[in-house]
């Protein structure tokens, strides 16, 4: 490197260092409060068709607590007449209409957050001698938590000493490991309660919390069912119940299913207390529901406020772009494009990948964000197919340049459209967000990819497909890097050592690693 | 030494040599045969006539008259690169247009060059530009010694000039695969050749090394290439008229015309460096110093 060169370097690492200096100077402990945070889309679809009824639906909204946050919430029920009932902290949402006919689709959706909480049971904890009012009913046998049959109280002697029987933790603990381990979990339809799991030594999450709910109230213990779900990227339609039991004066989260003692994750989101179910209905009426989840970064709550006090150049590209109603998912989407590129640079000239056109892998990546890599890829290489078969056809009319090209381009289209209808008819989600790919982009690539094809053989075509799918993988892997994203978003400056990577690069004149096999004949007989 | 530091890799080509000692300015006049042949022709370095311009879409309206007279030509991109988009036509005995396909010469229609042309007007074959020029140009007759090691198209030869100096040279030699035209990455087949002596060296076909002729299977033969003094006079002279200091000069040897310069390339290959079985950039670099 020349000496402009290492100067260009050094100034973008100064001015980048000196940036972060400031800011974290400045701000101190408030960065990590300001930090994007990870977030969950939840979408709740779901659908009826009603032959002249009148409807009720009834859905437990996830509740605003503590341990979770609820925002942006959207009901789209554009013919139902819609309401919240609360109860305690249950939130239900009831939707309604008279003298309905005909297919109705009902959608809940909200941006969540929760947090894992962890609680430490010292060795001894007293029962609890006296309970508030509204905690009382949790010590009372229920219709599936039989807590008085003589089934239940025979397992509590049996599994708890004498000597322990006045010890929340040791009674918790006992009931908790009988349930987790001794009940083999098994998928089971339907409610199963507190007798049925004992007596089948079988059962799924409802089983396992009403026996272990059961044998905390035989033991003096308040316990009540949490119903709720295991959020996740994807597409899923049951839902979880686990258990909270009062000891020491608070409720306690526990999980026989999957083993959380005294804690709950933060995937775990809560969305109504006690022995009900999430969503009840009107009969008969071919009802149908999924959950769609996927994780987003949103910066904290209270993060947006505190943003605007902050200095220029700090945290207010974030209160900027909120001022325009800019989601920060379009800025982090912006912010790491150039990531995108440095993997597609390195790529292309130190490891020596041919691709079709330069930065079209990191534009690809960027689509591939709504429909993940895996249909992403496939759809892509789909197209790529089909679309040469097209053109092969095409010459044969030897059309002019444009046209031809705008008719792959509508085949492309269509390629797309049949990729959501496709989604539609199988459930799918994922690749009925093919619509943001870029079309001009794949119609050019297809383009490319058939001259390849046409001038320098299908074995040539291959190589150059293989090799644009690595990149877009290693581009998609670096743009999605939720860590990368984080500090990224929170500290643009970063981007200036990107820029420094690229001077690097394009001052680099080493041997690509393509060329040491192309040259390895003349580079390895050079070394005998 | 490090490992591969005689071998000149792209990075390197680009950094030290194609972009240090080419100014952009000039890059037209390689990147554009055209330019360069006007160039080239206005300095005394023979090229092969030029017989019409294509310049838009309209004048292949009338490209039947155009085209009547002649009997054969090479159909070319002005801003093609890697030889794309070139093809042969000739008129068979029945005066039908032909080009030379997997097979032999198969037949090729006035509207199948018109597509061609139209194509090629399009910028189909010049990456990044929206448009171009088409030209016909007199079909080159080989001499007979490359000539005969080629199927059918016509063989050229490759000389890297570096600041003015013949750097490294190759022969390229049309197979069946590349269809008569002399572009190793379309299936031509390469031959190393000596500096001072003009003889053929080694062979390569792609980055293997070959012994035998891929259509034929006979061995090949080492020729020494005809007025070698002279192809690298040509060479000297094309790369000093376009003020380009590392450039490729194309050069094919024919019956009547002698040698004459085909086309300029301001961003040479490197796997001439396979052909002769030596890197070139030990080379490079000893002549860049003073």
């Amino acid at each position: 490197m020349r000496t402009r060169d290492k100067i260009a370097v050094l100034l973008l690492v100064g001015i980048c260092y000196s940036l972060l200096f400031y800011k974290i100077h400045n701000l101190g402990g408030a960065i990590s409060r300001a930090l994007p945070q990870r977030h969950y889309e939840l979408l709740l679809n779901m659908s009826l068709t009603a032959h002249n009824d009148d409807i009720q639906l009834r859905v437990a909204l996830p509740p605003q607590i503590d341990r979770q946050i609820v925002r942006e919430e959207f009901f789209g029920s554009p013919e139902f007449a819609f309401h919240i009932n609360r109860d305690g902290a249950n939130r239900w949402g009831i939707w309604e209409k008279s003298n309905a006919t005909g297919y109705y689709a009902l959608v809940y959706s909200g941006t969540v957050r929760a947090e894992a909480r962890r609680y430490k049971l010292p060795p001894r904890i007293d029962l609890p001698r006296r309970v508030p009012a509204e905690v009382e009913s949790y010590l009372l046998p229920s219709e599936y938590i039989q807590a008085d049959s003589a089934e239940v109280r025979n397992l509590f002697e049996q599994l708890v000493p004498a000597s322990d029987r006045g010890n929340a933790a040791a009674v918790v603990r006992t009931a908790f490991d009988y349930t987790s381990k001794m009940i083999r979990t098994v998928e089971l339809k339907g409610t199963t309660d507190a007798i049925t799991t004992l007596r089948l030594g079988e059962a799924s999450c409802g089983g396992k919390s009403r026996l272990f709910a059961a044998l905390c109230r035989a033991g003096g213990i308040p316990a009540r069912l949490v119903g709720g779900l295991i959020l996740k990227d994807g597409i899923w339609r049951s839902s979880h119940i686990w258990v909270e039991a009062w000891i020491a004066g608070m409720w306690v989260p526990f999980c026989p299913l999957n083993g959380y003692f005294a804690e709950i994750p933060s995937h775990y989101l809560i969305l109504y207390y006690g022995d009900q179910p999430l969503l009840t209905h009107s009969a008969d009426i071919n009802f149908n529901y999924s959950f769609h989840g996927k994780k987003v970064l949103a910066p904290p709550a209270e993060a947006m406020q505190a943003a605007k006090k902050f200095p220029a150049g700090t945290l207010s590209l974030w209160w900027a772009f909120e001022q325009v109603r800019i989601p920060l998912n379009l800025l982090k989407i912006i912010l790491m494009i150039p990531f995108g590129a440095l993997v597609v640079v390195l790529a292309r000239n130190v490891v020596g990948i041919e691709t079709f056109g330069t930065f079209m892998p990191a534009l690809m990546a960027v689509a591939f964000r709504d429909t993940g890599l895996a249909w992403g890829l496939m759809l892509f290489l789909a197209i790529l197919l089909c679309g040469g078969i097209i053109r092969c056809g095409l010459q044969w009319f030897q059309l002019l340049h444009t046209p031809k090209l705008a008719i792959l381009m509508t085949a492309t289209v269509t390629f797309i459209m049949a990729a959501i209808l496709l989604g539609v008819a199988t459930g799918q989600v994922l690749p009925t967000r093919a619509s943001t790919f870029p079309l001009m982009i794949l119609t050019l690539t297809v383009e490319r990819f058939a001259i390849i094809w046409e001038e320098e053989g299908l074995g040539k075509a291959t190589k150059v497909v293989v090799g644009t799918v690595f990149v877009i993988a290693g581009a998609f892997a670096v743009m999605n890097w939720q860590s990368l994203q984080i500090i990224v978003v929170t500290f643009p400056e970063t981007l200036l050592l990107v820029v420094a990577a690229f001077v690097i690069v394009g001052r680099w004149t080493g041997m690509r690693f393509g060329e040491y096999m192309r040259f390895r004949e003349l580079i390895f007989r050079k070394e005998r | 030494m490090h490992l591969g530091d005689d071998v000149l890799g792209i990075n390197a080509r680009n950094l030290d040599f194609v972009y240090k000692l080419n100014r952009r300015k000039y890059f037209p006049t390689a990147d554009d045969k055209l330019i360069a042949k006007e160039i080239l022709s206005a300095a005394g370095v023979p090229t092969p006539p030029t017989l019409t311009i294509f310049r838009s879409h309209w004048e292949l309206k009338d490209i039947e008259a155009r085209t009547g007279a002649i009997d054969g030509f090479a159909v070319k991109p002005a801003q093609g690169s890697g030889g794309r988009g070139i093809l042969i036509v000739r008129r068979d005995f029945a005066g039908r247009l032909t080009t030379i396909g997997q097979t032999g010469w198969t037949p090729f229609g006035i509207e199948d060059l018109k597509t061609h042309i139209s194509y090629i007007l399009s910028g189909l074959y010049s990456l990044e530009k929206l448009s171009d020029r088409a030209f016909l140009e007199q079909l080159l007759e080989p001499e007979d010694i490359l000539g005969g090691l080629s199927y059918r198209g016509v063989p050229d030869i490759r000389v890297i000039m570096c600041q003015g100096q013949p750097a490294m040279a190759m022969t390229r030699l049309p197979t069946q695969r590349s269809r008569g035209r002399a572009n190793l990455h379309q299936g031509a087949f390469a031959f190393g050749i000596d500096m001072e002596t003009g003889q053929t060296t080694h062979a390569v076909l792609g980055n293997q090394n070959i012994t035998r002729h891929p259509d034929t299977g006979q061995p090949l033969p080492r020729v020494k290439i005809p007025a070698w003094k002279d192809v690298l006079e040509i060479s000297s002279r094309a790369a000093r008229c376009v003020e380009l200091g590392y450039v490729g000069v194309d050069i094919v040897i024919d019956k009547r015309l002698g040698p004459v310069v085909l086309e300029l390339n301001a961003r040479p290959g490197l796997n001439i460096q396979l052909a002769n079985r030596e890197g070139l950039a030990r080379k490079l670099y000893e002549d860049k110093k003073p």
